[in-house]
């Protein structure tokens, strides 16, 4: 079980817009592209919601890409304060299946659920993951 | 020794699940999970740690190289492993990270075991661990 290849860790980062994050009837939008035959695990991360305490959506979430998605990240608007790096894992911000490995050629996308997220300016965040061929 | 800041390292990352004998075994030094290499030093950076129930038993969880005389990059005690809840580098009161940025013994690898008793009650321990390597 032990490794000797070490792993690398890639790293999507950036900031959102509320309507990327509302886009696409709430699913959002995509932030790693499905690619064939790569398998994505989720390692960590964290979410911010700049200049304002996020509203309005009942969560904001991290998703695959499948049409039945998988939801990886899934936090509550309360635990996006202004300016707060939210951790993956932290209080109201479940990381469901950490280390688990995804649908084999799907990729990630952030949305949100409810409706459609307010009051934040946009959505920052860091997710770090690997890729398996 | 201090923090070593050097430019365009690659971060690498180990992650999987223990069983509770794996992190007990060897007379609880517990289970490899970075195989030693000749001529590599490993530098753990960050990580965390999260058990699948209320763990007892052990004083600590501790993630060591694979030296016959061990350093411990990082431990978690076990007040910080709590139910299915995720214990990063750096949780206040628990984790105690002194050697976390410093390179550990060279040519050894990474293991993750545990202090004084058996890790109990939890059934498997995962772990996620951010590190990077030199020649």
């Amino acid at each position: 079980m032990a490794t000797t290849t070490h792993p690398k860790v890639h790293c999507a980062s950036g900031s959102l817009t509320l309507a990327e994050v509302a886009a696409n009837t709430l699913a959002g939008t995509i932030i790693v592209k499905p690619a064939p035959d790569r398998t994505i695990t989720v390692l960590d991360g964290w979410l911010r919601s700049p200049g304002h305490n996020a509203a309005g959506a009942t969560t904001v979430i991290l998703t695959d890409t499948e049409a039945a998605p998988t939801t990886i990240v899934s936090a509550t608007v309360g635990a996006l304060l202004a300016d707060v790096v939210a951790r993956f894992g932290v209080t109201n911000v479940t990381f469901t299946a950490p280390n688990a490995a995804l649908t084999k050629g799907t990729g990630l996308r952030i949305g949100c659920t409810g409706s459609a997220l307010t009051t934040s300016h946009s959505l920052d965040y860091l997710v770090y993951y690997t890729v398996t061929v | 020794m201090a923090l070593q800041f050097r430019s365009n390292r690659r971060m690498r990352c180990v992650h999987g699940q223990l069983t509770a004998a794996q992190v007990n075994a060897n007379s609880r030094a517990g289970t490899v999970i970075v195989k030693p290499a000749s001529g590599r030093t490993i530098t753990v950076w960050d990580g965390w740690l999260r058990a699948d129930g209320a763990t007892s038993g052990c004083t600590a969880v501790i993630l060591t190289d694979t030296a016959s005389s061990p350093v411990t990059a990082w431990s978690m005690a076990v007040g910080g492993l709590t139910a299915a809840a995720i214990a990063r580098v750096g949780l206040a009161t628990h984790s105690t990270h002194a050697n976390v940025g410093t390179p550990l013994t060279g040519g050894k690898g990474l293991r993750i075991g545990c202090t004084v008793g058996n890790f109990a009650t939890s059934t498997v321990l995962d772990y996620c661990i951010f590190y990077t390597v030199e020649s």
